[in-house]
Order: C-alpha cells, then sequence, then structure tokens
C-alpha cells in the first residue's frame, strides 16, 4: 500500500479523520522519545519550508499526515475510504431502485384505472417534505431544543432512524481494526464526545440526503420515461370526502411556487373533470393536462430541496470533521512538537587547542605570573596555596576594574614574563562556578598578544571561594570553560583545576 | 515571537506591562520567563549562552495580553559596554541616551552583539518597560557584577532585582545587601520550584514598579487565577470521563460452536487492560495540555515499573499505594452495595426498601473488606446467541468486563489526582521528563479521601458500573463525579 497523499486542508473527509486517530492510537503506544524524535526532524523540515510551510494548524495537521509515515494507518484509512465509499454508492442505489420502483408502482396504468393524482401528491410532494422536516429537526443542535419538552427525544428517534444510518450497518462488514479506528474517531471519549457527536450526526444525515436524492432522481426520471414513451391517464380520486373545490385549492397550493409562471396550474374545471371513482368507468379526456403539474410538484419538492439539503450537509459535515481534526485527543502534543525543531543550543567547538604535546614539561615554572579574575583567589596567600607554586604579587584583572587598567596590567605581565625568561609562564584564577564570558575570551586574546607566542598560559578555574569554602560541584562547570576557551584555538593555552594542573614541583 | 504581528483584538495591549528579564549568562532568565509565560517553548539549557536573541512571550489569556516578558541573551562584555558610555555620558538627565547612542554605533560589532540585543527592549521609544535583573542565589556575590547593574541604571526603566537559588548553597544575604543598593525592590523566586501563589505574589509586586501598573498587574493576578480554577474544572472533568469510560468498557467475542473459550478470554481480558490503559495514558495526555504541558515527555514505564506514575496501572503496587485502606473499602463497598439494593428494591417495590438497601450493603461491605490491596480481577463471562445471529453463526458470545471491584476506581482517581497535582505544579522552567520520586512513607498518603467523600464517590461509581456505555444517564453522573473530583484536586 502506498502512503496517502496528505489532505487538503480545506478538504478534510471522514477517511482523515480515521487515518488520525489511527495514528495517533499508534503513537500512543510507541515511546515518547521516538516521536520527539520523529517529530522534531518534520519539524526541522517545516522550518525549512519558510514561505511554503502551511500556516494554520489544520493546514500543518495535514502536512503532518503527509509525512509522518504510518503505512498500518494509511492501510486502515484506505480500507475506511473503500468501506465509505461502497457504503455511500450502497445507498444511492438502494435509493435508484427504491425510487424507479415506487415510481413505477404509483404510475402504474393498464388502461382499467387512470393514474391517481392525490397518491402521487402523497408520496412525492408530502412525504418528501415532511421527511426533509424531520431531518432538518434532527440536525438542530441539541441545545435549541431544550426549551421544547419532549422535542429532545423525538431528535433521538430521529437520528436513529434515518436511513443514513444504514451506512453504519456495511460499517458491521470491516475489519476489526477498522472498526476500533472508526470507533476511537467517533470515540466517546469525554470533551470530544461533542465534536465527534456532530460529525457522527452530520455523517447520517448526509447519507440520508443522499439515498433522498437519488429517490427522487429515480422516481423523476421513470416518470418522465413513463410520459414519453407509454400513456398515462391521471385523475384524482380518494376515499375521503373532498368536494372538487377543496382539491383545487390543495393543487393551487401546491402549485403556488410557479403559479407566476400559469404554466401547469390545474384549473378548477380540469379538476371537476377528472374525478374519477374506484370500480366505474373513466373518460381518459386528459391526457396530457396532468403530468406537467406532476412532474413540477417532484422536482421543486423532491429533487430540488433534496439536492441543497444534500450540499448543505456536506459543507457541514466538511466543517464538523475539520473542527474534529483539531479536538482529536493527542493532536496537540503532535502541533506542540512541530512548533519546536530541536533545542537551540549552541554547539561551539572549535578545533585546536592544548593538547598534552604541545604542553611544556615543564608547566608555566616555578615563579609564573598568577592573574586573578575578579578576585577569584583574593590573596597571593591562597593563589599560593591552590597553586602550591611561588606567587610574590597576585595581579588582580575583571571584576569591577575598568577595561583601561586591565590593559595596563596586560603591559605589565608582559614586561615581566620576557624578564623571566623562557622558562616562565602565566596562570589565570578564575571562579569556576561563573560561566566564562566574551570578556574573559578578549582578555585572553590581548593576554597572548602582550607575552607573544610559546608562552604557557594556564587558566585555572577555582571550585572554592576566597576563603576556602567549596562552590562549585557541578563538573558540567569545568566543561564549559574547557569548551569554550578551545574556540580560541591556542595550543599553549590550558584550562585545569589545580588538582588535575601543574605538579607541585618547586622547592 | 519578535515580530508577532499586533493582535487587534486586545485593547489592553497599551496598557499591559512590559518587563525585560536580563542578567548573567546562566543565571535562569529564560527559566523565570518560561514560568511567568507559562510556555514551554523558551530556549532553557545548562549551558551558558543559550538565548542569542531578545524574544518577546506575550502571556494572553482568551486573547487579552495580560502582560509580556522579554527574554534576552545574557550581558558578556559590561565593562566595555560601560566604559564607552561614561566617555560618552551627555549628564545624568540624559544617560538613557547614551545607552541608545551605544545601541546605534554598535549594532555591528561582534564584541556586543548581546549588550545590543538585550538592551533594545530598555530603551525602545514610547514604550514602559520594566527590568528585571535576575541573579543566582546559590553562589557568591562578587564585584564583577556592579557594570551590569550601572548598565542597567542608565537606562533609566524601573527595576527590580529577583534572586534565583539555582543550586542548594545560600548565599542570599550578600547579595541582598548589594543588589539593595542598585534596585528599589529585591525579592526571591525560584523559577523551578515556585508554587503558583508565589507566581501570583510576584506579578502583583510587579505592580509596584510603575506608576498606573498595580491595576493592570492585579487585575493580570486575577484572570490567571481564574483560569488556574477552570483549568482544575477540566482536568476533573477529563478524569471524571476517563473513570465512566473505564467502568463500562467491556471486550467481546463472537465464538462459533466448536470455538474452546479458554484461550479467548486470556486474550480477551488482556485487550480489556490495554485499553483502560489507554483511557489513562489519554486522560493524562488531557490534563497535561490543558495545563499547557501538551509535548510533555512522560516516561512510560514497562508493565514491572515501580515507578509511581508510570508503574502499571495493574500492578499490587499501584494498588497498595493508591488503592483504600480496609475500613475505607468496607465504607465504600457498603455504600456501592446499597446503591444497587436500592435498585432493586426500585424494582420490586417500595415496600421492600431498606430490605434490600441493607442486604447490599452487608454484602457490598464485605466485598470491600475482601478486595484491599488486591488487584481487581477482570470478570468474563459468556452468553448464549440469540435468533438469526445464532442461526447463522452458531455458538456463544464471549464478554470480558465492566471491572466490578469496589477498589479499582479509586486506584484508577489516586493516580489521576496524583498525577494532576505533579502536573499542575510544574513550572514551565522544568526540563525533562515529568517523573518523581517517592517515598515508602507517602504510602495512604497519596489518596487521602475522608469517609465521607469515600461513600459519595462510591455511590456515584456503582451507579455508572450499572449504566451501558452510551447510555443517556451516564453524561449526568460524569457531571456529578467531575465535581466531587474536582473538589479533591
Ligand atoms: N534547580 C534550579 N535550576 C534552575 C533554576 N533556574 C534555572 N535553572 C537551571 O539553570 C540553567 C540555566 O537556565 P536558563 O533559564 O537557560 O538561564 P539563562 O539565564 O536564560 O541562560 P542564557 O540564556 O544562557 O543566558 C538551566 O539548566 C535551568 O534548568 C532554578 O530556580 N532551580
Ligand atoms: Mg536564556
Amino acid at each position: 500500500m502506498v502512503g496517502m497523499p496528505a489532505p487538503r486542508p480545506s478538504r478534510v473527509t471522514l477517511v482523515d479523520l480515521v487515518a488520525l486517530a489511527a495514528r495517533l492510537n499508534h503513537d500512543e503506544q510507541r515511546p515518547s522519545g521516538e516521536l520527539v524524535a520523529r517529530d522534531r526532524a518534520l519539524a526541522a523540515e517545516l522550518a525549512a519550508l519558510k514561505a511554503d510551510a502551511p500556516v494554520d494548524d489544520t493546514a500543518r495537521l495535514a502536512w503532518w499526515m503527509g509525512r509522518a509515515e504510518d503505512v498500518q494507518a494509511d492501510e486502515s484509512a484506505d480500507q475506511v475510504r473503500g468501506a465509505l465509499s461502497l457504503a455511500g454508492v450502497g445507498l444511492v442505489a438502494l435509493g435508484l431502485v427504491l425510487g424507479a420502483g415506487v415510481a413505477l408502482g404509483v404510475f402504474y396504468y393498464d388502461g382499467q384505472q387512470p393514474v391517481n393524482v392525490v397518491a402521487a401528491l402523497g408520496v412525492f410532494v408530502f412525504l418528501q417534505a415532511g421527511t426533509l422536516l424531520l431531518a432538518c429537526l434532527a440536525a438542530l443542535p441539541a441545545r435549541s431544543l431544550a426549551q421544547v419538552p419532549g422535542l429532545g427525544a423525538v431528535q433521538d428517534v430521529l437520528r436513529r432512524a434515518s436511513p443514513g444510518r444504514l451506512a453504519f450497518v456495511f460499517a458491521r462488514f470491516m475489519p476489526q481494526e477498522l472498526r476500533e479506528a472508526l470507533a476511537s474517531a467517533v470515540g466517546r471519549s469525554g470533551a470530544h464526545r461533542r465534536v465527534y457527536g456532530r460529525v457522527q450526526l452530520w455523517a447520517v444525515l448526509r447519507w440520508s440526503q443522499l439515498f433522498a436524492f437519488a429517490f427522487n432522481l429515480a422516481a423523476a426520471a421513470v416518470f418522465v420515461a413513463l410520459v414519453l414513451f407509454t400513456d398515462l391517464a391521471f385523475g384524482w380520486s380518494t376515499t375521503l370526502s373532498i368536494e372538487h373545490g377543496a382539491f383545487h385549492r390543495l393543487t393551487s397550493a401546491v402549485s403556488l411556487p410557479w403559479s407566476a409562471t400559469g404554466y401547469a396550474v390545474p384549473g378548477l374545471e380540469l379538476v371537476e373533470r377528472s374525478r374519477y371513482y374506484r370500480g366505474q368507468p373513466f373518460d381518459p379526456v386528459e391526457r396530457g393536462a396532468w403530468w406537467p403539474f406532476v412532474l413540477l410538484a417532484m422536482l421543486v419538492y423532491g429533487l430540488l430541496p433534496r439536492g441543497v439539503a444534500l450540499v448543505w450537509a456536506h459543507l457541514a459535515l466538511g466543517r464538523a470533521t475539520r473542527r474534529a481534526l483539531l479536538a482529536t485527543p493527542g493532536v496537540s502534543a503532535v502541533l506542540h512538537r512541530l512548533d519546536r525543531p530541536g533545542a537551540s543550543t549552541v554547539e561551539s567547538v572549535g578545533e585546536g587547542g592544548a593538547t598534552a604535546g604541545q604542553w611544556p614539561a615543564s608547566g608555566v615554572g616555578d615563579r609564573p605570573a598568577v592573574i586573578d579574575w575578579s578576585r577569584a583567589a583574593g590573596s597571593a596567600g591562597r593563589a599560593r596555596a591552590v597553586l602550591g607554586v611561588e606567587v610574590d604579587t597576585l595581579l588582580p584583572a575583571g571584576g569591577a576594574r575598568t577595561p583601561g587598567e586591565d590593559a595596563a596590567l596586560l603591559e605589565q605581565v608582559g614586561r615581566q614574563v620576557a624578564d623571566a625568561g623562557n622558562a616562565s609562564g602565566v596562570v589565570l584564577l578564575v571562579k569556576r562556578w561563573e560561566p566564562p564570558m566574551l570578556e574573559t575570551l578578549e582578555f585572553l586574546k590581548a593576554l597572548r598578544l602582550a607575552v607573544g607566542e610559546r608562552v604557557p598560559i594556564w587558566v585555572c578555574p577555582l571550585a572554592e571561594d576566597a576563603e576556602g569554602r567549596r562552590v562549585s560541584d557541578d563538573p558540567e562547570h569545568l566543561s564549559q570553560w574547557v569548551r569554550r576557551l578551545r574556540t580560541l584555538g591556542d595550543p599553549w593555552l590550558r584550562v585545569d583545576g589545580p588538582e588535575e594542573g601543574v605538579e607541585p614541583d618547586a622547592g | 515571537m519578535p515580530d508577532e504581528p499586533r493582535d487587534p483584538r486586545d485593547r489592553a495591549d497599551d496598557t499591559a506591562p512590559t518587563l525585560a528579564v536580563v542578567g548573567h549568562p546562566n543565571k535562569g532568565k529564560s527559566s523565570i520567563v518560561a514560568t511567568l509565560a507559562a510556555d514551554g517553548s523558551v530556549a532553557i539549557a545548562p549551558r551558558p549562552g543559550t538565548t542569542i536573541r531578545a524574544d518577546r512571550f506575550p502571556m494572553r489569556v482568551e486573547g487579552e495580553l495580560l502582560y509580556t516578558l522579554v527574554d534576552t541573551p545574557g550581558f558578556e562584555n559590561a565593562r566595555r559596554v560601560l566604559d564607552w558610555m561614561r566617555r560618552n555620558d551627555p549628564g545624568v538627565d540624559r544617560r538613557h541616551e547614551a545607552v541608545r547612542a551605544f545601541i546605534q554605533q554598535h549594532r555591528d560589532d561582534p564584541a556586543f552583539r548581546n549588550e545590543v540585543e538585550l538592551l533594545g527592549p530598555l530603551v525602545e521609544r514610547d514604550a514602559p518597560v520594566g527590568v528585571l535583573y535576575v541573579v543566582d542565589g546559590s553562589i557568591p556575590y562578587s564585584d564583577e557584577y556592579e557594570a551590569e547593574m550601572e548598565i542597567l541604571r542608565w537606562a533609566g526603566r524601573p527595576r527590580m532585582a529577583l534572586i534565583n537559588k539555582i543550586g542548594s548553597a545560600d548565599y542570599t544575604g550578600p547579595w541582598r545587601t548589594a543588589l539593595d543598593q542598585y534596585f528599589s525592590i529585591v525579592r526571591s523566586f525560584n523559577a523551578v520550584a515556585a508554587p503558583f501563589d508565589k507566581h501570583l505574589e510576584l506579578l502583583r509586586g510587579f505592580g509596584e514598579l510603575r506608576e498606573g501598573w498595580a491595576g493592570p498587574m492585579r487585575h493580570a493576578a486575577e484572570v490567571l487565577e481564574t483560569q488556574r480554577r477552570e483549568k482544575r474544572r477540566t482536568s476533573a472533568r477529563q478524569i471524571a470521563g476517563m473513570l465512566a469510560d473505564m467502568l463500562t468498557l467491556t471486550e467481546s467475542k463472537t465464538l462459533s460452536q466448536g470455538d474452546d473459550a479458554a484461550p479467548h478470554k486470556e486474550a480477551l481480558q488482556s485487550k480489556l487492560r490495554g485499553r483502560l490503559r489507554q483511557l489513562e495514558r489519554r486522560c493524562r495526555q488531557g490534563v497535561e495540555e490543558t495545563y499547557g504541558h501538551g509535548g510533555l515527555e512522560r516516561e512510560e514505564g514497562d508493565v514491572e515499573s515501580q515507578e509511581l506514575l508510570t508503574g502499571d496501572l495493574f500492578s499490587e503496587h499501584a494498588w497498595v499505594l493508591f488503592g483504600l485502606r480496609k475500613k475505607h473499602l468496607v465504607l465504600a463497598g457498603a455504600a456501592g452495595g446499597a446503591a444497587t439494593g436500592g435498585v432493586i428494591d426500585a424494582s420490586v417495590g417500595a415496600a421492600s426498601f431498606m430490605a434490600g438497601a441493607l442486604v447490599g450493603a452487608v454484602v457490598g461491605g464485605g466485598l470491600g473488606w475482601y478486595s484491599a490491596g488486591r488487584v481487581a480481577k477482570i470478570p468474563t463471562r459468556s452468553r448464549w446467541l440469540k435468533g438469526a445471529l445464532r442461526g447463522a453463526v452458531g455458538g456463544k458470545k464471549l464478554i470480558c468486563g465492566p471491572i466490578r471491584n469496589v477498589n479499582f476506581p479509586f486506584v484508577v482517581l489516586g493516580r489521576a489526582r496524583y498525577h494532576h497535582g505533579l502536573v499542575a505544579g510544574r513550572n514551565h522552567a522544568v526540563q525533562g521528563v515529568l517523573k518523581v520520586a517517592y517515598d515508602e512513607s507517602d504510602t495512604g498518603k497519596l489518596n487521602p479521601l475522608s469517609g465521607e467523600e469515600t461513600r459519595t464517590l462510591s455511590r456515584l461509581f456503582a451507579k455508572l458500573g450499572r449504566c451501558r456505555p452510551d447510555s443517556e444517564q451516564v453524561q449526568p453522573l460524569v457531571d456529578q463525579l467531575a465535581d466531587r473530583i474536582a473538589a479533591l484536586l
């Protein structure tokens, strides 16, 4: 089975709803990490679409359904599609057959008795108008009926009795998994009940209208064929004692919609002449006079309103389905995942940087210049204690000092290192718990310029504060320093804590 | 979103306060924004430099803009910025212009990328912006923060300092002393752990920052409080709906004449259990979505897992932790039994009312006693097919469920309550999967219910258990149940 094409957002159908429900059903059984990974990738793809990216939630969901592969769900959806169109075709066929059959019965003429206009009106006008009215009643939102006692129950019965429910009989023949998908799409769960309820209702109503439309179409077609190819004689007869005047009023009322044209409106005289009584001979003089009236009545009260109702139900179903699509459990999680194309973390690792091979064996020597960044050590004594080397003066930088003061200090360090000869290096003491910042990086660049190439610089992030209390316990703190300073690409610079640093080899 | 087009709906846009959250890198600025804007999409990570652009996060409730938070990148080069501004000082009355001029001149300077981004929102013309300066109270104060605070002073906006403790050490004292010199208001606020009422308290506190803000911020707090109550009710409805679904759930299978029922029975039961688990998962997701944690990654443990939340619904562990204790079970059983007995009475005639209810209560109570700590058995029965169907396929129908165990709905409710508590108490700044450690001593405290509550609930559960799933009576019962549960959440 090939993957389904993504549904057009403006044309979401019941099938899409089922496909979505089946998909989310599967998703629910998979580990969330897998889903996140899948949808993050899709989110990135979506972000890459830029201007072409779908805008609203329905469109994004439709796009997602087209992209997130789920062969099994697509297969289910295809089967549902098949089943639903089968149901539709079945209902249309049933409507056509019934319509034709009823028409053949009503318009049966063997020369003995004329076609009874009363029966024709009863079946093709009053019955049609009546059932259409009931369909409208069923379609009303339940809330608007709450005030009228008893109507709610009537509505309930109507919804159950609608011929569209025949489609659910077809659904019985669907395989197990499909029925489950359908059941969960038309599910019972709490807040979703109302939304899905509307979908179910409109689906049933649309199927009813489809059926009724086919019925009326077949009846009208059969009637036209009978008029064209056979001789039909019309008359009217009823067991009720009705004056022909009353019946004329009825036909006038029925022909009201087209009375302005003056065409196909039976006159009083015609009505009077075409009355007949069962079992008595009649005179088929008025063959041609009745059929335009009957045909127009069938079209105006049967076919036309059913056509309108069908279109209306179709549109309403589309609307309800679109709403239900977004209300399906699990959808907001999908949309949420689509909104986040991966965490925007900065992976800032340049190549190069200090390696053990390049680091001079002598380290920073036994008399390095020690710079105290932002009072990380606070005093020369403390620096001596943590480093284990001789520290004559602690050189302050960073913190509350101005950039000018730092520049002056760098000059001094440059001189000091030059004086000490090539065995000496520089130590920069920093606080391990404060993240390395751009200004520290700039300072280190300037320091390199001041002391020249090949002079070892040891950046030493201290885990304790100036009083010796431990502040940083998180190994991530040191890694942050290592990672960021590596971007300097300085082979004679190393980052290490005092524990891992230079051996206290000097006396 | 930085360039979000203004929504014409909100009249309040012009009066709604905007607060820019600034500070050193990696001190929880984004976490505070995420928590106060209730937005899980704010980028938060343990490494510095996560936020690289100033982003606006509007807090809207039903289209009304309550306030906007601006997440910004951290200061990286504050001393040089201050140095430049000092050299270009136009006088105390116009210092904010120096800030603006700095931005103008350094737009493309990579050395000040973060500063240009973060200072931009502070000097926007005719937009009243407040400044929230965030520091980490678990590390010592240091004078390297002075330049930042001085720059903020130059920007000339109303300022508040927030001490957010990321680690466990406490340096709040020295921090307060230092911050008091630069900020008129200094508060402690934990982005990750602060409970909801602390959020509201802080929001009301923002009202003190500026003339005319007290009203909008008080209003914002009220709206959020109302919304909170609404969320609790929605969750209660979701939980009640799940319980109704669970209590009426059955699985069935038609067997043909010669079929042996035993293997099918096993399959049906495990299918039913699967459906129940799915209902629970779905409800949890619903609750998470209600609280705006829709994308939460939940750890779905395997069946053996002892984890409190992810442990299986049918593990004995869950039943011991969340089920009722013996005394309450007897109560629950009795109340449920009486309800059932009452129905028998109603059908037999009012005369026997008391007798039926009494017998029901005694039997129910006994069942309750018996079922303490036991995992529900799933009743399975078979029924001969009737009429035409029997002629067509022959055989019988195997029906599994619904679960009648008195304790079952209480276990489900207990788990739902516990899960709701975690989700409702989870700030949007919290990272990672929803998962907690628990203490053995919690046993029995996880689903506390009074005797009265137990009785009312079990009556409702019993009534639900007698309904067909699609019956009209379910919805009113669910509504009643939701009211009860809302009071427990
Ligand atoms: N335990 C705890 N952790 C916190 C708290 N606030 C922030 N964090 C953690 O601290 C780290 C940094 O938080 P962010 O909110 O990204 O900090 P930031 O200031 O926005 O960082 P940058 O954007 O990089 O400048 C994250 O791992 C957070 O989870 C808190 O109150 N408690
Ligand atoms: Mg951030």
